[in-house]
């Protein structure tokens, strides 16, 4: 589990965000969340990469294609 | 509206961001200097959610005598005010499917809820409310949910146990007063549904890394510079409200009770006849609400409302009956809230200051009482003193009709089939000797071989 929590480090970006709760979320959930917000942060990571890989490929055929 | 009179509700403690007064019959909510943009910003789409139904009334109010409040707004005084661990599974279960379909809907609009607690969520007949107007407050993008933990404790837990199991958790809920604890699921559950992805998200992992097994550097770790993407919390809302759509009790084959009706000792001329003294009652005594005792499914509910009552609360300890006379109160939208009581034990007032939730007699009374083949289930099956129990009831409303069963009825002989018979002064006339103590019998009909009479009473 520990190696998630390192992963889940390694990927984050933004800064952290607290919106005022007068509740308290308890420390499972919130670690739990912060997994999913990984996850879904790479997935977007991961779709942007693949996107200008494709867009890459893509110029680089178009060049070499005869006029 | 005289200050001396108001009084703050013991419930409404937590949230900094208002509180709850009563006065008389009138509820007022402040909110705070702090929660006021909030408040500002949130009014429209709360407008909106009233107009749907889906949200308490209010209005707002001049805000006299109250210190460091910005706004006072009036709603209407909801009644019966139920407490979650009255109600049973399908009650539980609507209440937790309209809880997050309303947090869809206001995350779509720019907005979220501060909590998830049950206890924000009343009954009107069978169609939730939600009651909480200062938890509705603005998104902030990225944010967490912070109400994830209470949503499963106070919602799915209890859901589970019954799924799962087959045990209402109505008890241990009672008990906790803030649900069913996830890491009690957390080790309870069986294996094979551990590792559904589902299980995991909201009971496994959150009860994992709750327990102590995470170090704090972990957590900061963790929880550094961490965002939940508006994505990602939908999908968790969405990903409950499917799950908790599919739970079904874990046994739904018929209990003693659910099948009463086609089981019971009467024939159908006899039940007929019962069912028009009570008609009668209803439509002379014009109540607007009944408590129905032992109300089963709800068949004397339903003629009380037929013939004019406008709200009828049913009570009974059996869970499926409850669930099925839910189903009926919500096919027919009928004005009829069924809940859980075991009347030997009936809610106490309890909580912080032991008055934080309020028991059943400071929350319950009604115009009329039904309690039809109720009374010998606590006389006889649980030794109450006969009059104990005619004083209880009778103690619920000014008039109704009550059942006196004989030691002759099957059910009787049934339930003192295995012991001592202590009860040499259980017999009509002392029912009725104690009855007219506290009140004068209007009608009295015998409606079964055995003996079983009904008595009407006006107090």
């Amino acid at each position: 589990m520990t190696r998630i929590v390192a992963i889940v480090v390694l990927i984050s970006s933004a800064s952290v965000t607290h919106a005022h709760a007068y509740l308290d979320p308890g420390t499972g959930s919130m670690i739990l969340q912060g997994i999913i917000g990984a996850i879904a942060v790479a997935g977007a990571t991961v779709t942007l990469y693949w996107h200008r890989a494709k867009a890459f490929v893509r110029s680089v055929l178009h060049k070499s294609r005869p006029e | 509206m005289e200050s001396n009179v108001l009084l703050r509700l013991p419930g409404s403690f937590r949230d900094p961001a208002g509180s709850i007064y009563i006065s008389g019959d009138r509820v007022f909510r402040t909110v705070s200097q702090t929660a006021a943009p909030q408040y500002e910003t949130a009014r429209e789409v709360l407008r909106s959610l009233v107009a749907q139904g889906r949200l308490a009334d209010f209005e707002e109010r001049p805000v006299d005598g109250f210190e460091d409040a910005a706004y006072l707004l009036e709603h209407p005084k909801i009644s019966p005010w139920t407490l979650p661990y009255e109600w049973s599974f399908s009650l539980l279960k609507e209440a937790a499917l309209f809880h997050l379909d309303l947090h869809l809907y206001l995350l779509e609009r720019g907005f979220t809820l501060s909590d998830a607690s049950a206890y924000n969520v009343q009954f009107i007949g069978p169609r939730p409310v939600f009651i909480d107007h200062l938890s509705i407050r603005p998104y902030v993008e990225g944010e967490f949910w912070a109400g994830h933990r209470q949503f499963c404790e106070q919602f799915l837990n209890p859901l589970l146990l019954r799924a799962y199991f087959d045990i209402a958790a109505n008890g241990w809920y009672r008990g906790e007063l803030e649900g069913i604890p996830t890491a009690a699921i957390a080790k309870l559950l069986p294996l094979r549904s551990r590792l559904s992805w589902r299980a995991m998200t909201h009971v496994i992992l959150p009860a994992y890394f709750q327990q102590g097994a995470t170090s704090d550097r972990e957590v900061n770790a963790a929880l550094k510079n961490r965002k939940l993407p508006l994505e990602g919390f939908r999908g968790l809302l969405r990903q409950l409200f499917r799950w908790i759509e599919a739970l079904r009790p874990a046994n739904i084959s018929a209990t003693t009770w659910a099948n009463y009706a086609s089981t019971t000792t009467y024939d159908p001329a006899e039940a007929a006849q019962k069912g028009t003294f009570v008609g009668e009652f209803i439509a002379e005594t014009r109540p607007r609400t009944v408590i129905d005792l032992g109300c089963n499914t709800g068949d004397y509910s339903s003629i009380a409302l037929e013939r004019g009552a406008d709200t009828v609360i049913g009570f009974d300890f059996d869970q499926q009956s409850l669930d099925q006379a839910f189903q009926r109160a919500k096919a027919g939208n009928l004005n009829f809230l069924p809940l859980f009581l075991d009347a030997r034990n009936p809610s106490p007032s309890q909580g912080w200051m032991q008055s934080e939730r309020l028991g059943f007699s400071e929350r319950y009374s009604s115009d009329a009482v039904l309690a039809l083949a109720f009374e010998h289930h606590l006389a006889i099956a649980h030794n109450v003193p006969l009059d104990q129990v005619v004083e209880w009831i009778v103690s619920l409303a000014p008039t109704g009709v009550i059942e006196f069963v004989p030691k002759s009825d099957p059910t009787i002989t049934k339930m003192l089939a295995f012991r001592e018979d202590i009860f040499p002064n259980y017999n009509e006339a002392h029912f009725r000797a104690t009855l007219e103590k506290r009140s004068h019998t209007v009608r009295q009909k015998r409606i079964s071989r055995s003996g079983r009479t009904l008595f009407w009473y006006s107090r």
